[in-house]
């Protein structure tokens, strides 16, 4: 910076009227960027052999901040050099408790407004001979600080006070005395606390006093210095009936563990807020041990954790619903075909159920334990995740017109001219395949049912895996094999229950009719999966994706004439597969990120893009608040939007009441988002939200199948 | 003997779990293969990371406006730096990663005039306004330096030096750490501090 810059005339001459002036106690403000700042202090003199407290006392601009002494993911503390006369020594800052401040994926931690910082000077007994009663003491600090908003800038001031000595204490000046008692206040209490380290995760377990744990208080932890947890992660917080128990990501930039964790509990309920803190010693504990510190919580069911078997039933209820699902029709279609093979043999289809259910289960783990690894990594990442990254979705899109042109006709697979239409264990002679290619197949149409099913989170599956992916790996196993059997047991079962499959419809020539009209609820879901992409990237990235099917479409077809030949041609074959890989290669290579939509979270003419900032301007505004997450991918979504949100009756219900509408669009990957999901036990979309107007605590949440009426009464307060 | 048409199934499911697991987006660690990365710099050239296995990378979180930044940069230690190692032969990418509309970011024609203007050194500067390259290596601040060694892997993550200011002056005998690891890792010898708080103002994703 020029040293002449009109940016430190001002502090210059501020500094100079300090200097001029007869001094009164406190030092005349300094006015600099985005600031104003005095060293103060409640005193009016100092007596030898008693500290006295000064303070540096900022007042910053709207929007502006300071930050903590662990400035967070970026930043720097506030610094002070004293200068004092001989003798004299300053204490250390006493900082008062920061707030989080988020600044997109990054965390802050620091101080809006106002801030005071606290300093005991210690003044000798044998203060030098040369001060004498009535002497002015001048205490001169150098603070150096950096202010910021979406800029910083540094700034410096000299700042001075001056105090008279006297031989006994003068009274103390009220305002200031106002003003330290407060920062006295947030000093923490020192308590115990148990830290346990689970490989990337710390569990502390603190015991606190229940009249602080009213309500469940928005409780946060900041550490004394950065490299120990992940800033930004979520505080995943658990209440127990006396005290909490908190799980903080580990930093995974650190190269080596941790010894010690130490830091501030702050539970931010009615004012003042209240603070505690502790430094303890980390244990790096086998998972079990953390669970018994966690399990606690389990015991005495809170409306954040519902009971474990509870969740294992809505689990599987959730499941079990799944296939009543949209986005899992067309696979479900295939095992239609299957189950109607079997009518009239229950071994048979006892078996093929069990393969089902088996390639279900494979289905699942393979999604929930990358869910789990994804997340135990750094990636903020719920339930549906696959269908953020586009390249999956070509994928999907690819695989799912492949296996419609199979059911078509237009190709066969394998030798026998056995057709994927062998997932539903037909072949074209009417006679069935052999016993283990059923088998398989049963498996693999499990599998395929899974990966299409997961986008409709099902009403009963949001809270199930929200707090699957709370818990330990074990329990969120459990929660997700729960999942699981709900949705393969309809068909585990069927084969138990001969009457159901007596009712059946005989096999027949319709069997080959029905499987080809089932190729095009699958060509509708290629279609839906290409209109996600496009969602992702741009319209003419879609486009390509749609003319790589055509070409991979082309490839079939030739691979099906080759087929069918009776002099088969090696170069034919060649010719099949080059032209279906070309448009296989060309589907899924990963696109240009130029064309990468790069924030779908966008308001269109209803509704508002959601931010948490702009939820509580709104609520602080008075009015009511109506908060809707949802994607492109999410089948749910869309169908209570046109069924609902859509309708003139709901519309005006909003806009008689005045209710502001916010949308939280997940098509991507947000971080925000996923963590506003989490702290609503949530681990996917739908969710809506309703903040009453005036109400100070959590939303309502409404179910995820809405209905015209559910939202009518939430607005109404029902 | 496999079938086909087993081996078509079997494939499915294969395919299904790699899938599920090609999604991830390992976090950067030092001692471990750095996050790919693939942008595009203020001359349109593209670079990745797998163009420059056997030489040496350092990635610089660059935002002109920031104080942090223009202290090594005013102070002339970051071009130094910058010389002093491409010359040799340490491929030295600045990297802009605030978002379009955000303060710092920079479109071609700027980040060219501003690299001229402040006699850049760097390779290049990659202009990263989505914030893709950012976020693979989890960048905080600018500046974040990350020091990659020729065989891919993360070698430093952290700060530039052990001065946290916006003090030119604290240029002067501070330990600068990207040039002990390049130092050291070059050398064939552990990189002694090998991961560090980044300080500076945040990325402005």
């Amino acid at each position: 910076m020029h040293p002449f810059s009109p940016k430190l005339l001002g502090p210059a001459l501020a500094l100079f009227s300090v200097l001029l002036v007869p001094l009164p106690a406190r030092a005349n403000p300094v006015q600099s960027d985005h600031l104003q700042v005095a060293l103060v202090s409640p005193a009016t003199s100092v007596v030898r052999g008693q500290p006295v407290t000064v303070g540096v006392h900022f007042e910053l601009e709207a929007g502006w901040h300071l930050y903590w002494k662990n400035p967070g993911d970026s930043g720097e503390a506030p610094r002070f050099k004293w200068i004092l006369p001989e003798g004299l020594t300053a204490g250390p800052i006493v900082w008062p408790a920061p707030r989080a401040l988020p600044m997109g994926p990054l965390l802050n931690y620091g101080y809006e407004k106002e801030l005071l910082l606290p300093v005991t000077i210690q003044i000798p007994a044998e203060l030098a001979p040369e001060w004498n009663e009535g002497d002015v003491l001048p205490i001169t600090v150098a603070a150096r600080w950096l202010v910021c908003h979406e800029t910083c800038v540094p700034g410096q001031a000299d700042l001075k006070i001056t105090l008279p000595v006297r031989t006994s204490l003068t009274p103390a000046n009220e305002i200031h005395t106002a003003l330290f008692k407060l920062a006295e206040q947030e000093q923490p209490k020192r308590i115990a606390a148990r830290v346990i380290q689970e490989t990337d995760h710390f569990i502390v377990d603190l015991n606190l006093d229940p009249a602080a744990l009213v309500d469940k208080p928005l409780v946060q932890f900041f550490p004394y210095e950065s490299l120990l947890i992940s800033h930004s992660a979520k505080q995943a917080i658990e209440f127990r009936k006396d005290g909490i128990s908190l799980q903080l990501k580990v930093d995974n930039a650190r190269d080596e563990p941790a010894p010690k964790l130490a830091g501030l509990i702050v539970i931010d309920g009615p004012s003042p807020r209240r603070t505690f803190d502790f430094d303890e010693t980390i244990v790096r504990g086998k998972p079990q041990a953390a669970v018994a510190t966690t399990k606690p919580a389990a015991a005495a069911p809170s409306k954040t954790a519902p009971g474990f078997l509870m969740v294992l039933l809505l689990a599987f209820a959730g499941g079990l619903i799944l296939n009543l699902m949209p986005c899992v029709f067309p696979v479900l279609s295939l095992k239609i075909l299957g189950v109607v093979r079997h009518t009239h043999d229950a071994k048979a289809a006892r078996r093929d159920g069990w393969a089902y259910t088996l390639g279900v289960l494979v289905s699942f783990w393979s999604l929930a334990g990358a869910l789990l690894i994804l997340r135990a990594g750094s990636a903020r990442l719920g339930w549906g995740f696959q269908l953020q990254s586009p390249g999956f979705i070509a994928i999907l899109a690819v695989l799912m017109t492949l296996v419609a042109l199979n059911l078509l006709g237009v190709f066969e697979i394998g030798i026998g001219l056995t057709r994927l239409g062998s997932f539903g264990g037909i072949t074209p002679g009417g006679s069935a395949p052999t016993p283990r290619k059923a088998l398989l197949s049963s498996f693999v149409t499990g599998a395929l049912a899974v990966i299409v099913a997961t986008p409709c989170t099902a009403p009963f599956m949001g809270p199930a895996i929200g707090f699957a992916l709370t818990q330990n790996t074990v329990a969120a196993m459990a929660i997700f094999t729960s999942v699981a059997l709900g949705m393969a047991s309809p068909y585990a079962l069927l084969g138990y229950f001969p009457r159901v499959l007596a009712a059946m419809p005989r096999p027949g020539r319709w069997m080959e009719h029905l499987r080809q009209v089932l190729a095009f609820p699958m060509f509708g879901t290629a279609l839906w999966l290409v209109a996600v992409y496009s969602q992702l990237t741009d319209s003419m990235t879609a486009f390509k994706v749609l003319a790589a099917l055509l070409v991979l479409a082309l490839g079939a077809w030739i691979y099906g004439r080759y087929q069918q030949s009776d002099r088969k041609s090696f170069l034919v074959m060649l010719l099949a597969l080059g032209v279906s890989a070309t448009g296989i290669v060309f589907a899924i290579q990963t696109p240009d990120p130029s064309t990468l939509v790069r924030n779908t979270n966008a308001g269109d003419g209803t509704w508002e893009a959601w931010s948490s900032e702009r939820v509580n301007a709104l609520r602080a505004q008075g009015r009511p608040v109506f908060v809707n997450f949802t994607a492109a991918w999410c089948i749910s979504c869309k169908a209570n939007e046109v069924t609902v949100f859509q309708t003139d009756e709901i519309r005006q219900a909003f806009s008689s009441l005045n209710v502001a509408t916010l949308k939280g669009d997940w098509t991507q990957q947000d971080d925000t988002i996923a963590a506003e999901l989490e702290s609503h036990g949530r681990a996917g979309v739908p969710l809506y939200l309703y903040y009453a107007p005036g109400s100070k605590g959590p939303p309502t949440a409404l179910p995820s199948v809405l209905t015209k009426g559910i939202v009518l009464a939430a607005l109404e307060g029902k | 003997m496999l079938t086909t048409s087993k081996f078509k199934s079997l494939f499915f499911i294969a395919a299904f779990a790699l899938l599920a697991t090609a999604t991830a987006q390992a976090a950067p660690k030092v001692g471990k293969p750095a996050p790919e990365f693939k942008g595009t710099d203020s001359l349109g050239k593209t670079h990745d990371l797998a163009q420059y296995r056997g030489k040496y990378i350092v990635l610089e979180w660059l935002n002109h406006g920031c104080p942090y930044v223009q202290k090594h940069y005013d102070s002339q230690n970051m071009q130094k730096l910058q010389t002093e190692w491409t010359k040799k032969g340490v491929v030295w990418l600045s990297v802009v990663s605030s978002a379009k509309g955000k303060q710092g970011n920079e479109e071609g024609v700027d980040a060219n005039a501003a690299a001229k203007e402040k006699g850049s050194h760097a390779t290049a500067i990659l202009l990263d306004s989505g914030g893709a390259i950012g976020k693979a290596y989890e960048a905080q601040t600018t500046p974040h330096m990350f020091v990659i060694d020729s065989k891919g892997t993360l070698v430093y993550s952290g700060a530039i030096d052990d001065r946290p200011s916006t003090e030119t002056d604290d240029v002067n005998g501070a330990k600068n750490y990207v040039s002990a690891a390049l130092t050291a890792s070059m050398a064939g010898k552990p990189v002694e501090v090998k991961t560090t708080k980044s300080y500076g103002c945040g990325v402005h994703y």
